[in-house]
């Protein structure tokens, strides 16, 4: 046999040898290993929810978002606050600056006999 | 309603003995694929444990336009591949900073894979084949490990790879020309050595 022919013999030899492989055989325990890994993975998803909050950018971001939203709601109670001045009949101002005027249910329990 | 459907809607509801029914029914086949791959056992039971953790988690995304196992077979190959991506990103890295002084993990490169499921007169023979089938391109290794290792049919291989029939026997039928290119080389320096 010349070099050739054994080069294809062994070529052939060896595409040959998976043939009729048997199955490997699964190391035990593995629905206990695949269900310790999906607990696992459930914790990890709150790991990632807290490492995505705390990127610079999305903390930065929201906390940018939250002054707008003070500012906002600041100012529009400012608008809404205004003084609207209205016109009251001149009586009704000076019984609300008299002196005499009863106020409290304790000015009108002790009103002095006129 | 066979098998497979009924585990699936188990699995949908969140029934955890219709998870362990399919983890039971399809172990064999996704470890023995995954370990095809990447040879080495560790990896593949690292593997095994993603690709279940996976079905777990999307089941709800399975349509059933594919049978079961071809959905879970899909998932085992995506899987082993990402793995070995990850492993040689990891092995680059690590080169990387050794160059620069920094202390590398150690990592151990096994000289030849023996499957455990081969006969022991071939496993010489065999070792030599796995070897020259991490030289193939990915898809043509997908396809000549799923037809010779898993003894797929090459409709169910096309399934699997989401590809046409004929594109599949064009992947076999090149594998097995570079297979033959590359054991050439390995055998002619070999003799030329002895």
């Amino acid at each position: 046999m010349n070099k050739r022919d054994k080069i294809n013999d062994l070529i052939e030899q060896a595409l040959t040898s998976a043939d009729g492989v048997e199955r490997a055989v699964v190391k035990p325990f593995l629905l206990t290993r695949i269900n310790a890994r999906l607990n696992q993975s459930k914790e990890t998803i709150w790991e990632k929810a807290s490492w995505f909050i705390g990127r610079p950018s999305v903390a930065f971001s929201g906390l940018a978002m939250l002054i707008l939203i003070n500012v906002t709601v600041i100012l529009f109670n400012q608008s809404e606050a205004a003084p609207v001045a209205t016109e009251q009949p001149a009586q009704e101002n000076m019984d609300d600056f008299s002196y005499t005027a009863v106020s409290t249910i304790y000015d009108f329990e002790n009103a002095e006999p006129q | 309603m066979n098998q497979s459907e009924v585990l699936v809607n188990q699995l949908k509801q969140g029934n955890q003995s219709g998870f362990t029914a399919l983890v039971d029914l399809y172990q064999d086949m996704v470890y023995n694929t995954a370990l095809s791959i990447v040879q080495n056992v560790d990896d593949a039971d690292d593997i095994a444990q993603e690709v279940f953790v996976q079905v777990y988690l999307s089941v709800n995304t399975f349509k059933g336009e594919s049978k079961l196992s071809t959905w879970i077979y899909r998932i085992t190959v995506t899987k082993a591949l990402d793995h070995e991506k990850k492993k040689k990103r990891k092995k680059r890295f690590g080169f990387i900073q050794s160059l620069f002084g920094g202390e590398a993990e150690e990592h151990h490169h096994p000289v030849e894979f023996e499957h455990p499921g081969v006969q022991l007169e071939k496993k010489e023979r065999a070792a030599e084949l796995f070897k020259a089938l991490k030289k193939l391109p990915d898809k043509q290794r997908i396809a000549f490990t799923l037809h010779k290792l898993e003894g797929l049919s090459n409709q169910e291989i096309a399934e699997i790879m989401n590809t046409s029939l004929y594109a599949v026997e064009s992947l076999m039928g090149r594998a097995k020309s570079n297979l033959k290119k590359i054991l050439y080389n390995y055998y002619s320096e070999k003799i030329s050595d002895q």
